[in-house]
């Protein structure tokens, strides 16, 4: 995905995302969607882990029938 | 005592009159029903009131409790259910226009069997937060605060809260995926229990995020909290993330002392911009605990800030993958604001979703580390009491008001919210209690003998 600087991300760029996510999107909404995306963005790339770091299992619990 | 008054009783009081035969569970039924009805259209605190279902099941239950056949407190007893779980030939409609009136359940969820087991008595859905997204569907409305009708019971579970709060049901299960059983227990009074990832089954609610979503009770004392755990909790093959272990007796570990309990303060969640009166009613809660025999010792917890949007971009994105068919088929059935939300949830990158998850695994280390140190941690449930109503914006930034509270669905930590005392105003606030993964036993005993030794609970709201 390109955009016009790292911080930001242009209407454009949002339709396309929802087109390959199935979204439908009106112009009204992606222009208001385009700047939460890019602070959410930015937002997610401050989460720092170590590089080792593997991603914990959606299910948290042990999957079925694990037991303590 | 007259049957309306005795609505203000615990389930382990009504549940002995019961068993003396002094009272009969329909009439209660019955008693519990009209005032329902008549609180309703002030509180809105039900998608569904089952009379009919109820007092057949309390003739039913009054029957076991003849024969000595009752072999829990909850046989006869009046509870709700939040209208995101299935009960087989009722509709759910998770407060939305995505299933109102389009859906009636063919199944039976896990919670609702185990209730119904007992011989408890479900006197109808609790409204909620739509799809429990946080933000209220227009065509179901607010639901209002007991404590002031023009305040926020908070949310998710709306309904759940009001009805508690309001001495309508004697016990609600909710949902709580960032703090919908916790908060809502906060801002209407009550013991509020998020109980450990994988102890009560998921099985039969709609989900919101299949990661973070937990089930759990809504009561007004943390006995009765326990006596629903012990009904609701352990193992379900129809639950992929339940866990396979025995369910430890609940209410016999609350009334163990606090003597050399060690609890950790989370101190710098008592902000200079909470509300000064919260934090002080905080910080007395604490000194009672201390002085049952507790051990207070200041803790910080790492990563609290960043734990918040990791959980929310986990949520965003599990939530919109839930939806994507209803999003596609029917978006005009959601409210704008959480059709907003499920478009923006869709366009989360797989990188942010899985660099969320890493981020999960260190944060729950950390949560452990400090939890090798302390038994237990509190801190304030919300850092404010109940907002007014004409104050929330649908579309408003939430990570504020989940910040205490979410990081421990991330985490899989049981968390518990109890009543801790009185804003000037008449306001509720709550105490968050968190323990280590599945000591759930702890998190209640705490909240039980902090309630032994204090009177809040007991206080009524002014719209019961």
């Amino acid at each position: 995905m390109s955009t016009s600087n790292s911080n930001s991300i242009t209407p454009a760029e949002v339709a396309a995302l929802a087109r390959l996510a199935g979204i439908q999107l009106s112009e009204a909404e992606q222009a208001a969607l385009a700047p939460q995306i890019a602070g959410f963005s930015a937002a997610v790339g401050q989460l720092r882990v170590p590089l080792e770091t593997e991603p914990a299992p959606i299910f948290v619990a042990g999957g079925k029938g694990a037991s303590k | 005592m007259s049957l309306e008054e005795l609505c203000q009783a615990s389930v382990a009081e009504v549940a002995e009159l019961y068993r003396k035969g002094e009272v009969s569970p329909v009439e209660m039924t019955r008693t519990v029903l009209d005032k329902i009805e008549r609180q309703e259209p002030t509180l809105n605190a039900y998608t569904l009131i089952t009379r009919e279902r109820a007092l057949a099941e309390a003739r039913i239950a009054e029957v076991r409790l003849r024969r000595g056949e009752a072999d829990s407190l909850l046989c006869g007893i009046p509870i709700a259910l939040k209208d995101i779980f299935d009960v087989e030939g009722l509709p759910m409609t998770c407060a939305s226009g995505v299933l109102k009136g389009r859906y009636i359940s063919a199944r039976t969820a896990t919670v609702a069997k185990r209730l119904a087991a007992t011989g408890a008595v479900m006197v109808g859905k609790n409204n909620l937060m739509e799809f429990a997204y946080g933000e209220t569907h227009p065509d179901f409305g607010h639901t209002r605060n007991p404590w002031d009708l023009e305040r926020s019971t908070a949310g998710s579970s709306t309904g759940s809260a009001a009805t508690v709060a309001a001495r309508q049901a004697f016990a609600a299960i909710g949902t709580d995926t960032g703090g919908s059983i916790r908060l809502p227990a906060a801002y209407c009074g009550l013991v509020g229990l998020k109980p450990s990832y994988g102890l009560v089954s998921r099985h039969g609610l709609a989900p919101l995020s299949w990661g973070l979503d937990n089930v759990g009770p809504l009561t007004r004392t943390a006995r009765d909290a326990a006596i629903v755990l012990k009904a609701i909790a352990g193992y379900d093959p129809d639950d992929p993330t339940s866990l396979n272990q025995s369910v430890p007796d609940y209410l016999q570990a609350i009334e163990g002392s606090l003597k050399g309990l060690r609890v950790g303060l989370v101190a710098h969640e008592l902000t200079p911009t909470m509300d000064p009166e919260v934090r002080d009613l905080v910080r007395q809660a604490v000194t009672v605990i201390q002085s049952l025999g507790a051990e207070v010792v200041e803790v910080s917890i790492p990563g609290l800030d960043q734990a918040v949007l990791a959980m929310m971009t986990i949520l965003m994105a599990e939530a919109s993958t839930y939806h994507r068919e209803y999003l596609q088929e029917r978006p005009e059935g959601y409210s704008q604001a959480v059709r907003e939300r499920l478009k923006m949830g869709a366009l989360v990158p797989a990188v942010h979703y899985l660099q969320a998850q890493r981020y999960r695994a260190t944060f729950c280390e950390g949560v452990n580390r400090v939890l090798e140190q302390v038994d237990v941690l509190v801190m304030p449930t919300s850092p404010f009491p109940a907002n007014r109503l004409a104050d929330e914006d649908p579309g408003r930034d939430l990570t504020p008001l989940v910040r205490p509270t979410a990081p421990f669905n991330l985490s899989g930590h049981p968390a518990l919210s109890v009543l801790c005392g009185f804003t000037g105003g008449g306001l509720p606030a709550g105490l968050e209690i968190v323990g280590r993964p599945y000591a759930d036993a702890t998190v209640l005993q705490v909240a039980h003998q902090f309630q032994q030794a204090t009177e809040f609970h007991k206080r009524m709201p002014p719209n019961a």
